[in-house]
């Protein structure tokens, strides 16, 4: 009826982790800047805030992609670190992950199962960090990266207002 | 003043690059973090790697379409990776020809495959002609004045 599913996560002893709840709603056009007017700056001065010093691992094996997401983040002020082309076994890309918040994903790689990367950290990460960002040039993924507990999702080409948005999107919605 | 030739001469170049289609916003976007933030160098690395990127791929379909029999997924794949690419530099009319690349690849024709290459291909070469001016011409004026970025 209400177009959506549910389903849960489950840790390694099968419990179940969290629940998820996807419902399909119909997009309003979104608020551009020119409609808030004044109090536009006020609302985004503290996320922007939340995203300097932001520790962030990419996991890309598109130079082209890794070079300019990383300057994009360090435009943001984020701190960025890159795991070598081929290191994405489950031990390394645990280890790299535990120590940043925010891990971001290219669903397109050749090698790697960029789902099973996302789920491994999910799994092996505690409390609220790291989140998960996906970077795609496919359309209509949310639920598939929803049950791999990626919390956002980037169109490619990666633009940077959309990935500024899309980090206060995530930074804000715990 | 030889500096000031050299960079009318540049804005010039960059100039026709957009309102020819060759580059768009993206490309801008990634010029402008460049001066922004003063690291020299970003535009070429990003523009040196498409171009080896590109180079690779094109190389990559001509043979597959050389083949008997046309293996023509992986012809799209190889097209689709570097519409990516190119969509990411901002080489607007790269991505264009792509995309209608993709097409012919759906109707699997060998003979629009390979008209589709060499539009590619000429587009392809036609816009690293002009990055490799663009960027000769930056290095000269930093060459001049090393302050200016």
């Amino acid at each position: 009826m209400m177009q959506g599913n549910i389903w849960a996560i489950l840790d390694p002893q099968g419990l179940p982790e969290s629940m998820t709840l996807v419902l399909r709603f119909q997009l309003q056009s979104p608020l551009t800047s020119s409609n808030l007017g004044g109090s536009f700056e006020q609302q985004y001065a503290s996320p922007s805030c939340q995203i300097a010093g932001l520790k962030v691992l990419l996991i890309d094996d598109d130079d082209i992609n890794l070079v300019i997401a990383r300057k994009f983040l360090e435009k943001l002020g984020c701190v960025v670190s890159s795991l070598p082309s081929g290191s994405t076994s489950p031990n390394s890309v645990g280890a790299s992950a535990a120590s940043c918040q925010l891990v971001m994903v290219n669903l397109e790689m050749v090698r790697v199962n960029a789902f099973d990367v996302a789920l491994r950290i999910r799994q092996s990460r505690s409390g609220r960090w790291p989140f998960v960002m996906a970077m795609t040039s496919e359309h209509n993924t949310w639920e598939k990266c929803a049950q791999s507990g990626i919390n956002g999702v980037l169109k490619k080409p990666v633009i940077l207002q959309e990935l500024k948005d899309e980090l206060v999107r995530i930074l804000q919605s715990t | 003043m030889a500096a000031a030739a050299l960079r009318e001469q540049l804005n010039a170049l960059l100039s026709s690059m957009f309102s020819q289609g060759l580059v768009d916003e993206q490309f801008q976007q990634l010029q402008m973090l460049q001066d922004e933030g003063g690291t020299p160098g970003f535009v070429a690395e990003v523009v040196t790697l498409f171009c080896d990127d590109a180079e690779r791929i094109i190389a990559e379909i001509a043979t597959l379409l050389e083949q008997p029999i046309v293996n023509f997924d992986k012809v799209d794949a190889y097209v689709h990776q570097l519409k990516g690419s190119s969509a990411s530099v901002g080489a607007q009319k790269v991505k264009f020809t792509c995309m209608q690349f993709r097409q012919l690849c759906q109707e699997k024709s060998r003979d629009g495959c390979l008209m589709a290459l060499a539009v590619v291909r000429n587009d392809f070469y036609d816009l690293r002609n002009k990055f490799q001016t663009m960027l000769q011409l930056e290095q000269q004026i930093l060459a001049y004045d090393p302050k200016q970025q």
